[in-house]
């Protein structure tokens, strides 16, 4: 895994699609220009999706301040982090194959020695890596885990009773952790994935937000739905934000599994000889 | 005689009912100039495709080096650099890094490539664009720029379609010029040219394709032997033709008499179309000397390429 990624960012499509090599998405660069508007979507969906539920005003009550701390804000600043990859993960993957496709680039990419899969995982997270989040993102991850291992600690008397409940509680915190993680790559993928197929910058940036509202919707609504049978169905007495978390991760987790399929499908297909040419 | 390099083996491509290739047979010589021409839609671009491995080929086969392009496309492309027809480059790169870029794509190590891209822009005239922004570039230096990308990683043989379309005498000249320079570094050179004019001046072999197939191949000396069915002889006597016009009548192998004033030629000039061969052309010629006509002269006109182009292709497209 380690040699793959060394190998992965001394790859040469890679340092170009990180922006080491000129700029190489037109639609990003674009996206940049109008960043201030950007950050205000950001923090506009963040207040209306973030803030919606009453949690985050739990800090006014004195009682609460440390649960608001620990759960509350660090959950909204994930939220908005979330925001910004949803917004420019598009933007960075849609348009990596159908840009260089409709430029004229991509027969000569082809014809270099890099294994189409090497060239697609190299599109993939080299646009990735042009996004200034992880670092935030990974501290947010860091703090949710932490806050939990803390509140197992301070309730060590009451969880060692009730194994049940301990891990409920370290399956929930891993879960809130890991889902904004596999929602990105989803996305990333989804973008990777309908690049492939179009031949503009502008079809797949279109066709990686429609899946992305669908994914989104979709797994909502699954977690839902599986918050529902669980409580209704198996009587589980367990927390809703645990339920509709795991069954979310675990939906993303099977989502990525399939985008990551098919995008190896697209490597072979891309590799194949009659790839995208028409009659002279 | 050695194995050809570029071997082509009955390759056909078909879409649909459509042959854009039909039972094609070439064999190319390492350091051979080939320059392939022939009517839009005869079917270049596609065999340059397959050859590239971009497209495979319906059936057939073709080698590169001994490698078969739809068996070994990895070990072909080692062996090739292309410049399509319509090609694309990266204008938000400098020169320098546009080649950079495609020599680390090819595995050029990065002590070599500083000193191997400065090479290349010498070579193709652009040491003083490097740090210039491709986009900056005309359409004559961004070609003679693809043209040093398809050499950064040394390969054997360079595949270009239509390598001076679009561009300005001056440019199609530069661009002559490294051709030929690239044949000096013995490259084997295999392209297409809309300019005959181009291909008769530095191809070593030639082919003419027409609706999918290879009307004439050969040197140009060659097709010409290959492709008359008869000679256009010349003859300049002294005074007045009607003599020479009465005997050439009454010669078998002769047809098509023309005078001299309807080719906008001087009076004492006759033109005529001879079916037979070298033999009958000389007792043809010893016939009017011992005739008694005064002949000035008595000579072969020789077509160039556009007349071969001309009498291989019958304006078919597929």
């Amino acid at each position: 895994m380690l040699t793959f990624w060394r190998e992965l960012r001394q790859n040469p499509i890679y340092l170009r699609e990180s922006g080491q090599w000129g700029e190489p998405n037109a639609t990003f660069a674009w996206l940049k220009r109008y960043s201030p508007f950007l950050v205000i979507a950001v923090f506009v969906l963040t207040a209306c999706c973030g803030l919606s539920n009453n949690s985050f005003f739990l800090g006014l009550d004195s009682n609460l301040s440390i649960f608001w701390f620990l759960v509350c804000l660090p959950n909204v600043v994930m939220q908005g982090l979330l925001w910004a990859a949803v917004l420019l993960v598009p933007a960075l993957t849609a348009p990596s194959i159908s840009e260089e496709r409709k430029r004229g680039t991509w027969d000569m990419l082809r014809l270099t020695p890099q294994p189409m899969w090497h060239i697609l995982l190299a599109k993939l997270f080299g646009g990735l890596a042009r996004l200034k989040i992880w670092w935030p993102m990974l501290a947010v991850s860091l703090f949710q885990i932490g806050g939990s291992a803390l509140g197992i600690l301070l309730a060590q008397d009451v969880l060692a009773s009730n194994l049940a409940s301990l891990f409920g509680l370290i399956a929930m915190s891993l879960a809130m952790a890991a889902r904004p993680w596999l929602e990105v790559i989803c996305i990333a993928l989804l973008g990777v994935n309908a690049s492939a197929v179009t031949y503009s910058a502008r079809s797949g940036l279109v066709a990686t937000y429609a899946s992305v509202l669908l994914l989104r919707g979709g797994i909502s609504l699954a977690s839902l739905f599986a918050l529902y049978w669980a409580t209704e169905w198996l009587n589980l007495e367990a927390d809703s934000l645990a339920i509709s978390n795991i069954a979310a991760v675990i939906l993303y987790m099977i989502t990525a599994a399939i985008l990551t399929g098919l995008l190896r499908w697209q490597a072979n297909r891309l590799d194949a000889l009659d790839a995208f040419v028409s009659p002279e | 005689m050695s194995e050809s390099f570029i071997q082509i083996r009955n390759l056909t491509k078909r879409y649909g009912t459509l042959a854009a290739l039909d039972n094609l047979n070439l064999d190319i010589q390492q350091g051979e100039v080939f320059g392939f021409i022939g009517p839009n839609g005869a079917g270049k671009t596609t065999t340059m495709r397959i050859l590239t491995t971009l497209l495979r080929p319906t059936s057939g086969r073709a080698t590169i080096g001994g490698y078969a392009v739809d068996e070994n496309p990895n070990e072909v492309r080692r062996l090739i650099g292309y410049m399509p027809d319509f090609f694309g480059v990266y204008e938000d790169m400098k020169v320098w890094e546009y080649l950079d870029f495609f020599a680390a794509c090819y595995d050029v190590p990065l002590n070599t490539r500083h000193g191997m891209i400065g090479d290349l822009l010498d070579l193709v005239d652009l040491g003083h664009k490097r740090d210039a922004y491709v986009e900056s570039l005309s359409r004559g230096m961004k070609q003679r720029l693809c043209l040093a990308r398809t050499l950064a990683h040394d390969p054997q043989v360079l595949i270009l379609d239509e390598p001076a379309s679009g561009l300005d005498p001056r440019a199609r000249i530069e661009m002559r010029e490294l051709l030929r320079e690239l044949q000096g570094m013995g490259k084997t050179i295999f392209f297409s040219s809309h300019i005959l004019s181009e291909v008769a001046d530095i191809c070593s072999s030639i082919g003419i394709m027409e609706a999918g197939q290879l009307v004439a191949h050969g040197n140009l000396e060659e097709m010409r032997r290959q492709l008359q069915v008869h000679r256009l002889i010349q003859v300049r006597v002294l005074g007045e033709t009607a003599a020479l016009k009465d005997k050439l009548f009454n010669t078998p192998l002769v047809q098509s008499i023309t005078d001299g004033t309807a080719v906008e030629l001087t009076p004492d000039i006759v033109r005529f179309d001879f079916t037979g061969d070298d033999a009958a052309l000389s007792d043809l010629l010893r016939d009017l000397i011992q005739g008694g006509l005064p002949l000035i002269s008595f000579s072969e006109q020789v077509g160039d390429l556009e007349d071969v182009f001309m009498q291989a292709t019958k304006g078919v497209v597929n």
